[in-house]
């Protein structure tokens, strides 16, 4: 349908008021910027009856440095993320992830937490109905086979957000409210891999506030593959954040997006941590990044194209870090 | 000693080169301009289209009973009550379709009171189809055994066209060097900011009056009026302000006679506007073709002759883009000095979208293969590619095989302008040395160019133009003409030549433009003739108001009026510029006098140009023009992205008219083509369209947009409004060979199928560095040595 079909919308001023609310409507979703779950309505991929607006929570909004640690509201948006000068000079990859998310007018809009929370994407899925009709449909809604991978009992739908990867790879904790309390989690288990249910976040449970360490002498970064420079998701993203120690890596961490159902922490970089990154560390790197990713045929571009460039992208931001870091 | 000169002010400051904005560019920047999208008439309804959604089938049944029923909806139709209302180039379309021959096939429509009402009346229509075997490329639908897609036309064969000129063998056998490539340009598509929008009224007497973004409003008539069995007299077109056309409106879609055929049934206006899913699947795309050409030199690099065999996808139904290889040709003879063509085309009917016209018609396809042929022969000849085309290029005063009169032709200079502007030929050495040297990013600079008709094309029976000129009381002017302004500047360039002309503030001037039983008739927008023949129109009726002006001026003022002028809003004295009468008050003397007149003149304007002719041998516009790319291009040979660091284009414009305006069809032209060199890409699976959403369809965003280096080089064209030639689709057609040699000579690898995206780039590259043996493709540049 591509009018916006009836809801009910509600604003509570609280964050354990919003989450009374969603356990007391059935088909209820939260609203933050918006920039993903209206258009999604619009296509008829979520059935809703009730929006819940978080944008009456005070608790969600603001950032406040501390000395060892950055804690940001759920509702800041992109815009003031990036422009935030401490986030910008602390944890670069935060602050140039949030910058590579669509264009400056969605950025003023668009959340932290909706980035977060965002739905998985697949070219079989972001459709209208008319559109999914005529392709028949797909499991991850109203249809009973993948169209990517027929066979499969999974949806391979891959997570695209572009701030994930680079909250990750800065070790970042996420605080959520639901109806039994609050309770904090590390980012890299806030996420299944399934298209179908990403999250960990259980029924009405609502993400409140990401928390992410300052770690002095790290140095961080984000490189996003796309086919143009605005408007654009990323075919895959790639976050960095490295310490060196002289001509030797003292500590590495990766994490990639677009390229699987979540967003996926690299494993096995700490075999590299210790050693100077020469040739043979950065061949090692790209074996690391490929078998950790699993780009599946959810976008126009290729899978052996974004296998191949996801690691070439790593390896660019890694190199760039290393020399700046010298 | 002489005395130090002043400004004379016998010398009259022209406008003709400024830089004038547009007059609506306030009221667009503001949001202020009611787009037709935005319209809402009094009692208006929605109407909806049910698509097919598959590529070919028969229609079992149809049942809108449901939908007939449901509060709110005031007409269902079906193909049924449209059977013989056949519309179109061959008469192959027809408003609601009785078979499905491609996924946007309309099957059925509603017109309700609401958007939400006609949607939920759609769901409720059942249709039952019986799927065909489809016919999905070109190839395929001319196989013998391919299934048949209209009953009317066997063998799913539409349109061809073929031109011949000079002894092939004989050229073949002179020619010491031959490229032979098959290029095969995609499917793309307008994408305008508007989308396909109509609103329709019948009045009692059954006269039809149409809100629509043609930009061919006369003719327009003409092909509507068989969609609903009424005379072409019939009709009133009604053109409101329009968020682009490009092409895309050129001809008579179904979503117009729909709008009709729902506003007869209902006896109420009926608005059918595309969403941009809608916009993307239901409008007509830039022709798809398989291009195989051939060109031969002499060792010393003389051109010999020039083959192209060419293969349309005709779409499912015959509109304009079919037609296009009446331009396609003329590249292929005209550019550069081909002593010997052979040119056939043949359009094959497939299942897949239909093509429109769309700017540059042809020749941007022609010209991808055109250009890169050149930068081939040239490297296999062994010498720069400037001096390859400055070899074979034409001079002013030569004809081309097919008759096009070059009587001003600026090749030659746009080819040094462009060359020196951008240091061409050193950059391109020193590139193509470094092209195997270690490093990741590669630079590359390439040089393209093409010839385009600049003072429309006469493939309609006229290409003329009529102009009304009045001037009221206050001296303020009004331009009633048939030219449409589609966003392109008409506007400005009207508003212009009346104010050079009469010498009256250009705010004085406005434009009725924009309904066909007020205005009179033109061929309309395309052809990059409009700022051509509209202009000189404009000219004629500004000059002939001028002359009744100044004689009357004369009589009161008892001087000759050859001593006379207009300028600032006096009628003043030639020799010494001083003003002698307010305009106004001529024009109220000569309104009130004894024997008044009043100020209101007609002109027709036909350019001299011949009718296109079955033979396409005919001078068939009133000037040609040429244009050269320069393009700069960093490519990262690992992830295949290419960044275009800086376009120079020299162009031939004949004469600057308004500067804004011509470097705003520069830069959106070249935007155009941008994306269809390096991102637009319609993906059609089996008649289906994947990427039917600006997500997946890339269309370019401001910061692809490189920095450009204009030169505008001004050949004075005798024809032309003060010597202006025709502009606007150049721009388009020349940049994408420009970045595929440059990605050439950066990397050593060929594009043949646009795009040039980066997975395409980076696996071109991987192949060409892979090692021997490793089933890596050669490149393909064919050479044989006779
Ligand atoms: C044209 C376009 C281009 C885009 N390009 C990109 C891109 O390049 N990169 C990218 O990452 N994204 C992109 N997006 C997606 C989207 O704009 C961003 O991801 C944005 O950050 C989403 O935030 P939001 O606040 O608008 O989310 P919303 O749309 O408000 O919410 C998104 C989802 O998260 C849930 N949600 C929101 N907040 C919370 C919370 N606090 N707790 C629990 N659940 C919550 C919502 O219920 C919804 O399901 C694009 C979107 C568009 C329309
Ligand atoms: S991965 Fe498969 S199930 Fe998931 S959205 Fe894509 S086609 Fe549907």
């Amino acid at each position: 349908m591509p009018v916006m079909p009836d809801f009910e919308l509600l604003r509570p001023d609280s964050a354990e008021a919003a989450v009374a609310l969603h356990a007391s409507r059935p088909a209820s979703r939260y609203l933050a910027g918006g920039t993903d779950l209206l258009p999604n309505l619009r296509r008829g991929l979520a059935d809703t009856a009730t929006v819940i607006d978080l944008g009456g929570i005070a608790e969600l909004a603001g950032i406040r440095v501390d000395a060892d640690r950055v804690h940001i509201g759920a509702g800041t948006t992109l815009a003031a993320l990036a422009a935030h000068p401490g986030i910008a000079a602390e944890l670069p990859a935060l602050a140039q992830a949030a910058l590579a998310v669509a264009g400056p007018t969605h950025r003023e809009s668009a959340t932290l937490g909706g980035n977060l929370c965002l739905d998985t994407r697949c070219r079989y899925y972001n459709q209208s109905t008319p559109w999914r009709e005529a392709n028949h449909y797909c499991m991850k809604l109203e249809g009973d086979v993948c169209r990517v991978a027929p066979k499969s009992k999974r949806c391979y739908a891959a997570f695209s957000g572009d701030v994930a990867p680079a909250l990750l790879a800065l070790d970042a904790e996420v605080d959520i409210v639901g109806t039994n309390g609050r309770r904090t989690l590390a980012l890299a288990e806030f996420y299944h891999d399934d298209g179908m249910r990403w999250l960990a976040l259980d029924r009405g449970e609502l993400l409140a506030a990401v928390r992410v360490p300052l770690a002095p002498g790290w140095s961080s970064g984000y490189e996003k593959l796309r086919i143009r420079g605005a408007i654009d998701f990323p075919l895959s993203g790639v976050a960095v954040a490295l310490a060196r120690d002289g001509e030797r890596l003292a500590g590495l961490r990766i994490a990639c997006t677009g390229v699987s159902s979540r967003p996926e922490r690299i494993e096995g970089l700490d075999a590299l941590v210790g050693q100077p990154l020469d040739d043979a560390a950065l061949a090692q790197l790209e074996k690391l990044v490929l078998r950790g990713i699993q780009a599946m045929e959810t976008t126009t571009a290729s899978v052996p194209y974004r296998r191949k460039a996801t690691p070439i992208l790593a390896r660019r931001l890694v190199t760039r870090l290393w020399t700046e870091a010298a | 000693m002489q005395e130090t000169a002043t400004a004379s002010p016998t010398v009259k400051e022209t406008l003709i080169g400024q830089r004038v904005r547009k007059p609506d560019a306030p009221d667009k920047a503001t949001g202020k301009t009611r787009y037709i999208n935005d319209m809402v008439l009094p009692q208006m309804l929605i109407g909806k289209v049910l698509f097919a959604g598959r590529p070919h089938a028969r229609i079992v049944r149809i049942d809108t009973g449901a939908a007939q029923k449901l509060p709110g909806v005031h007409a269902v139709l079906t193909g049924k009550d449209v059977a013989e209302l056949r519309f179109g180039f061959v008469r192959d379309n027809v408003a609601l379709k009785d078979k499905v021959r491609c996924e946007h096939d309309e099957i059925a429509a509603v017109a309700a009171e609401t958007e939400e009402i006609a949607c939920r009346a759609l769901e409720l229509i059942e249709v039952e189809y019986e799927d065909l075997p489809g016919v999905f490329s070109p190839e395929a639908g001319a196989r013998e055994d391919a299934p048949q897609i209209h009953d009317r036309f066997p063998g799913n064969k539409s349109l061809a066209f073929e031109f011949r000129h000079g002894d092939l063998a004989a050229a073949e056998a002179a020619s010491e060097l031959i490229v032979d490539n098959v290029f095969r340009p995609h499917h793309v598509t307008h994408c305008c900011m508007g989308t396909s929008c109509a609103i329709a009224d019948f009045d009692h007497n059954g006269k039809l009056t149409i809100w629509t973004q043609t930009q061919y409003p006369y003719n327009y008539k003409m092909d509507l009026a068989p969609a609903l069995g009424i005379h072409p007299g019939d009709i009133r077109v009604i053109q409101p302000p329009v968020g682009g056309a490009f092409g895309s409106k050129l001809d008579v879609y179904p979503y117009e006679p729909i709008a009709a055929l729902l506003a007869r049934k209902t006896g109420r206006p009926v608005k059918v506007m595309y969403s941009r899913e809608e916009e993307f699947k239901a409008s007509p795309t830039r022709q798809a073709a398989i291009i195989h050409m051939r060109t031969g030199c002499t060792r010393d690099g003389v051109l010999t002759f020039r083959t192209a065999d060419v293969l349309l996808d005709n779409g499912a139904y015959t509109s304009w883009g079919p037609t296009i290889p009446v331009i396609m040709m003329r590249t292929t003879s005209g550019h550069y000095r081909v002593p010997v063509v052979d040119f056939k085309a043949q359009a094959i009917y497939t299942n897949n979208p239909y093509a429109g016209s769309f700017r540059g018609y042809g020749n941007v396809q022609t010209t991808w293969a055109t250009a890169q042929q050149m930068d081939m022969l040239a490297e296999m000849v062994d010498i720069d590619p400037l001096e390859f085309h400055l070899k074979n290029a034409q001079r002013s005063g030569e004809v081309t095989p097919q008759r096009s009169f070059l009587r001003e032709c600026a090749l030659v200079e746009c080819l040094e302008t462009a060359a020196t502007a951008s240091d061409y030929s050193r950059k391109r050495k020193e590139y193509a040395a470094l092209r195997d040297a270690p490093g990741r990013y590669k630079k590359g600079i390439g040089l393209a160019s093409s010839i385009h008709n600049a003072g429309g094309a006469k493939i309609h029976k006229s290409d003329g133009i009529g102009t009304i000129l009045k001037m009221d009381d206050y001296a303020r002017v009004t331009v009633i003409t048939g030219a449409s302004e589609i966003g392109q500047g008409i506007d400005a360039v009207i508003t212009l030549i009346v104010a050079e002309e009469l010498g009256v503030p250009l705010e004085h001037v406005t434009l009725v433009n924009n309904d066909s039983d007020v205005a009179p008739w033109d061929v309309g927008v395309h052809a990059s003739r409009t700022t051509f023949i509209a202009g000189n129109g404009t000219r004629r009726a500004a000059r002939k108001a001028k002359a009744q002006i100044l004689n009357a001026a004369a009589k009161m003022l008892e001087e000759s009026p050859e001593d006379l002028d207009l300028r600032a809003g006096s009628v003043v004295r030639n020799t010494d510029g001083a003003a002698l009468i307010k305009l106004e008050r001529v024009l109220r003397q000569m309104h009130f006098q004894a024997e008044p007149e009043l100020v209101m003149v007609t002109d027709y304007y036909e350019p001299k140009s011949e009718p296109e002719g079955a033979a396409h041998v005919s001078d068939h516009s009133a000037a040609y023009s040429h244009a050269v790319h320069i393009a700069e291009i960093t490519v990262d040979t690992l992830t295949g992205e290419i960044k275009v660091d800086k376009v120079t284009v020299a162009q031939d414009v004949g004469r600057v008219i308004n500067r804004m305006g011509l470097e705003g069809q520069i830069e959106g032209g070249l935007a155009i083509g941008l994306g269809y060199a390096l991102s637009e890409d319609m993906r059609i699976e089996n008649g289906m369209l994947k990427n039917a959403c600006f997500r997946d369809y890339k269309l370019i965003t401001a910061p692809e947009m490189p920095p450009l280096d204009l030169h505008f080089i001004e050949s004075h064209c005798a024809e032309g409004p003060y010597g202006a030639k025709g502009i606007s689709e150049l721009p388009t057609i020349v940049i994408a060979p420009a970045i595929a040699n440059a990605l050439y000579n950066a990397t050593g690898v060929r594009i043949f199928d646009p795009p040039m995206s980066p997975e395409k780039v980076a696996r071109a590259i991987f192949e060409r560095c892979a090692p021997a043996g490793s089933g890596a493709v050669e490149p393909r540049l064919a050479g044989t040595a006779a």
